[in-house]
């Protein structure tokens, strides 16, 4: 019987730094040479004596037991995560939950709005997408940040604007002095009007701070695109990753479990949400 | 098979478990009755109405040592698993708490195992034993559990406990419920006749008549889903509910944990424990930024919600058995079977169907 | 490895807290080699006041203007400060007087008044931002060995912030409240003693003072239905966090 709850150790192969408090982690695993994700799913990230902590892969799954995770030190774990050097190991245990609808979304138009750290889940999907071009209609990507020192793949975003077929767009909340920013100023949904795309035959998959996801459903709802199409990547609280704990519980639903990546239809009316 | 043991016997038969097994039952503790590991079969309390603390705590501890940690260089980490090792028999349980071990099963036994959980599973025996008596506050006839064992929504009893133990005055009718158990005992019991089986009906009906307490569950699962924005829950969350979570704690279906790490001073040793959580503490639903349940009243309605509603949809049963230990224990006497019928009784808002 | 510098500043209260770092059992000596104690008054003479220091714990409330100063030069010169037991988080015993007129608690104990300059008692948070509290009465030796592993570790120190009832749950100890009908504070009161008092069948005197976002009238109401005077009513919710707003609550509905 395996112990679910037994971490493996995963060495650190590079450290790539994001903004002042994200950086990205790559990982190699010692162990466990089957190890497959999807784009949206998580693992369990742990250090001994502080504790573990739910993060998605911001990573193309294609990669065999080589995986990134893109973090940002907010928390107790998370904070301790970032103290850790290239070469040392952190445990981790996944992976876990529901992740973006990629088999849904071929042939279709992809919408992506992303608000702050909610580009690193988002991100996978997207280096899937172009490395299957041609299985999938035009990408957007909105993305907003709270200032431009805050956006994350800095030097990916310019890249990412030259793939066919894409388009890009930028916004922050604020501008410090001094900064120089050409892009877009205001919240996520004052790009929605510069989107070169129908509505119909679109998915949009949403992943940031509950209250930007919620005013993004209801800008796109009212644009016309259908609830059926909008999806949603979570954040809860979680110390098991597989439905035990109770900690992620949204009425009937384990995000560990049913999400984090929830189609809209799932989650609407349920409380103790702002979506 | 159905036997009949004398209660004279009862202490020795009791005992002859008693050499390859913790005996773990129902015993005086102050003003009260608790589960606790028996030092002889004479502390039994038989006749006890109800605990405070549910037995689910002899397999499902309120805290536990998971992992040690021990780092051997830069490089290299020891993690050795604590599971539990301990062979038990829990003796005396009423079915309503029965069926909620059976509910914890469908949790943490399902789609993952929970390795600590299972293994302590696996080496309890469940003797059952029907009540005699029926409190103010137990409702365990409302929801099906009891207060005579049987096989409710979906779960055999057979394939959850191994004995059924009736009192019928001067002897027990014993029922082995599976063949596990029967190997255990010392010395061979007598054959019930039809006598004492008719016996055991007509106690059941007579104890399904002492019922005060009463909750309807018919479309209850739907009905409370129609009423997230009822007063109720800012009412009683505001003005009555401490949020002590004493609610939770003495459950017997809930399972909800959090992890704590603790580290020796010197860095050479770290332990990863987990211990019961409760949906009514404040930071249960706190995330970086924002707390998703940060009312006492958001808080009220998850508890009662979860048992009587998402439970259904979550693991084809109801997480409530009736017990009554969430409205005996709650200091400032919050009642779900109350709270029920207030929601019941207004017209539901069609908004939310 | 460069040891964390740890200043230790007493002001209103027993030092009840400062000894128990000397009292910490099995670990004082590995605080020893873990932290250098540059200033602690209760432990030697003399040590360093200017800091910088990595830690500064205070302990006591704050009674007088100057201890206000030191307390803001302390807050400049420190990476982390926690106040550590009652007093210094919730006001403590030293807030017993703050529903009294000052001048009367003052009249009470001194003949001449000219040369007092007390203030009402107020916990360390009114003055200056901190990072954590150290609870107790003393401090717990948990919360304490948290705070010293998270130093460290270089991570942020977790406090449990619920309340006694959950400790009494945990070690299976048969709730007072409703099972003797005792007036215990547990249900709103921080953890961290491991349910000491219930634990001796003694109801909760809430030392600790209050866990976030208790609800202290709906307990107070049963201390009422249970038969307490309204002014054992509140002498329960100001006999050690006066100050605290959880516990005015209670305590002001039978004033």
């Amino acid at each position: 019987m395996n112990n679910t709850l037994r971490p493996f150790m995963a060495r650190i192969t590079s450290i790539r730094k994001e903004t002042y408090d994200t950086n990205t982690y790559q990982f190699k695993l010692k162990k466990n040479p089957g190890f497959s994700f999807l784009p949206g799913q998580f693992n369990m990230l742990g250090i001994p004596g502080v504790g573990e902590a739910p993060i998605s892969f911001s990573s193309e799954p294609d990669q065999k037991n080589k995986f990134e995770h893109t973090i940002r030190a907010v928390g107790r774990v998370t904070q301790a995560i970032t103290q850790r050097k290239e070469g040392e190991w952190l445990q981790i245990r996944g992976p876990y939950g529901r992740g973006w609808p990629t088999e849904d979304a071929r042939g279709k138009n992809i919408l992506a709005v992303a608000g702050g750290i909610g580009l690193a889940p988002l991100r996978g999907f997207l280096l899937e997408v172009w490395k299957n071009r041609n299985d999938f209609g035009k990408v957007v990507i909105l993305y907003g940040a709270r200032t431009p020192d805050d956006l994350l793949f800095k030097e990916e975003l310019p890249l990412w604007r030259k793939r066919p077929n894409t388009q890009l767009l930028l916004t922050v909340d604020e501008i410090p002095p001094k900064t120089r920013w050409e892009e877009n100023q205001g919240v996520v949904i004052t790009l929605f009007d510069r989107v070169e795309i129908s509505p119909q035959n679109t998915l949009a998959l949403i992943c940031g701070p509950e209250i930007m996801m919620r005013f993004v459903v209801v800008g796109l709802l009212q644009r016309g695109y259908s609830a059926s199409h909008l999806y949603l990547s979570l954040e809860r609280r979680m110390k098991c990753g597989v439905g035990q704990c109770g900690h992620c519980q949204i009425g009937p639903k384990y995000v560990c479990l049913d999400g984090p990546v929830f189609p809209y239809n799932e989650i609407r009316g349920l409380p103790d949400t702002l979506v | 098979m159905v036997k009949i043991l004398q209660k004279k016997n009862f202490c020795r038969w009791i005992d002859s478990l008693s050499r390859q097994y913790a005996l773990i039952g129902p015993v005086k503790e102050r003003e009260e009755t608790e589960f606790q590991p028996l030092r002889c079969p004479e502390q039994l309390e038989m006749d006890y109405i109800s605990t405070m603390a549910a037995p689910r705590k002899f397999i499902y501890p309120s805290r536990q040592l998971l992992f040690r940690f021990t780092p051997q260089g830069d490089d290299q980490l020891i993690t050795e698993e604590i599971l539990p090792q301990s062979q038990q028999i829990l003796l005396a349980v009423h079915p309503c708490d029965a069926h909620a071990i059976m509910v914890l099963d469908r949790v943490l036994m399902g789609e993952f195992t929970d390795s600590y959980y299972t293994k302590q599973r696996q080496n309890t025996f469940l003797i059952v034993l029907n009540c005699q008596k029926v409190d103010k506050n137990c409702f365990c006839d409302s929801m099906g559990t009891g207060p005579f064992l049987h096989s409710w929504m979906g779960q055999d009893p057979a394939k959850g406990c191994d004995l059924e133990l009736t009192d019928l005055g001067d002897r027990y009718l014993v029922e082995f419920l599976n063949g596990k158990i029967r190997k255990l005992f010392s010395f061979p019991l007598e054959t019930a006749n039809d006598e004492d089986i008719q016996l055991k009906k007509k106690r059941e009906v007579g104890i399904k008549e002492k019922f005060i307490k009463k909750l309807n569950i018919e479309n209850l699962p739907s009905s409370l889903r129609q009423n997230m924005d009822h007063s109720v829950w800012s009412r009683i969350g505001e003005a009555i509910c401490l949020s002590c979570t004493n609610c939770t704690m003495v459950c017997p279906t809930c399972y909800c944990y959090n992890t704590v790490d603790t580290v020796k001073l010197d860095l050479s040793k770290s332990e990863r424990y987990r211990y019961w959580d409760s949906c009514q503490e404040l930071h249960f639903a706190e995330v970086h930024g924002g707390n998703f349940r940060s009312t006492r009243g958001a808080r009220l309605r998850q508890f009662v919600l979860h048992k009587l509603s998402y439970w259904m949809e979550q693991y084809g049963c109801f997480g409530c058995v009736g017990c009554g230990r969430c409205i005996n224990w709650c200091p400032t006497g919050i009642d779900l079977t109350e709270i029920v019928k207030e929601i019941r009784g207004t017209k539901i808002n069609e908004q939310y169907s | 490895m460069k040891k964390n510098r740890l200043a230790i500043f007493k002001y209103s209260c027993c030092a009840g807290c400062q000894f128990q770092l000397f009292f910490f059992q099995e670990h004082v000596l590995e605080t020893l080699a873990a932290v250098d104690i540059v200033y602690c008054k209760m432990g030697a003479s003399g040590g360093v006041k200017e800091g910088p220091f990595e830690v500064a714990l205070i302990e006591g409330a704050i009674t007088e203007s100057w201890q206000i100063d030191e307390l803001k030069r302390v807050r400049e010169v420190s990476h982390f400060l926690i106040p550590i037991g009652s007093c210094a988080v919730n006001g403590g015993i030293p807030a017993i007087k703050d529903i009294y007129p000052e001048m009367e608690v003052e009249k009470r104990v001194y003949q001449d008044l000219s040369v007092i300059h007390s203030v009402k008692a107020h916990p360390i948070d009114d003055y200056v931002r901190v990072d954590g509290y150290v609870r107790g009465c003393p401090m717990g030796e948990r919360d304490l060995l948290e705070l010293l592993t998270s130093l460290l570790l270089n991570t942020k120190p977790s406090f449990p912030e619920y309340c006694v009832c959950v400790e009494c749950k945990l070690a299976g100890t048969i709730c007072l409240l409703m099972s003797e009908g005792k007036p215990c504070m547990g249900p709103v009161t921080n953890a961290g003693c491991g349910a000491l008092c219930p634990s001796h069948a003694r109801a909760c005197y809430g030392c600790w003072g209050p866990a976030p976002n208790v609800n202290a009238p709906a307990l107070a109401k049963k201390f009422e239905q249970l038969g307490l005077s309204p002014d054992d009513i509140v002498r329960k919710f100001t006999q050690f966090a006066s100050p605290k707003i959880e516990f005015r609550k209670g305590a002001e509905m039978y004033e």
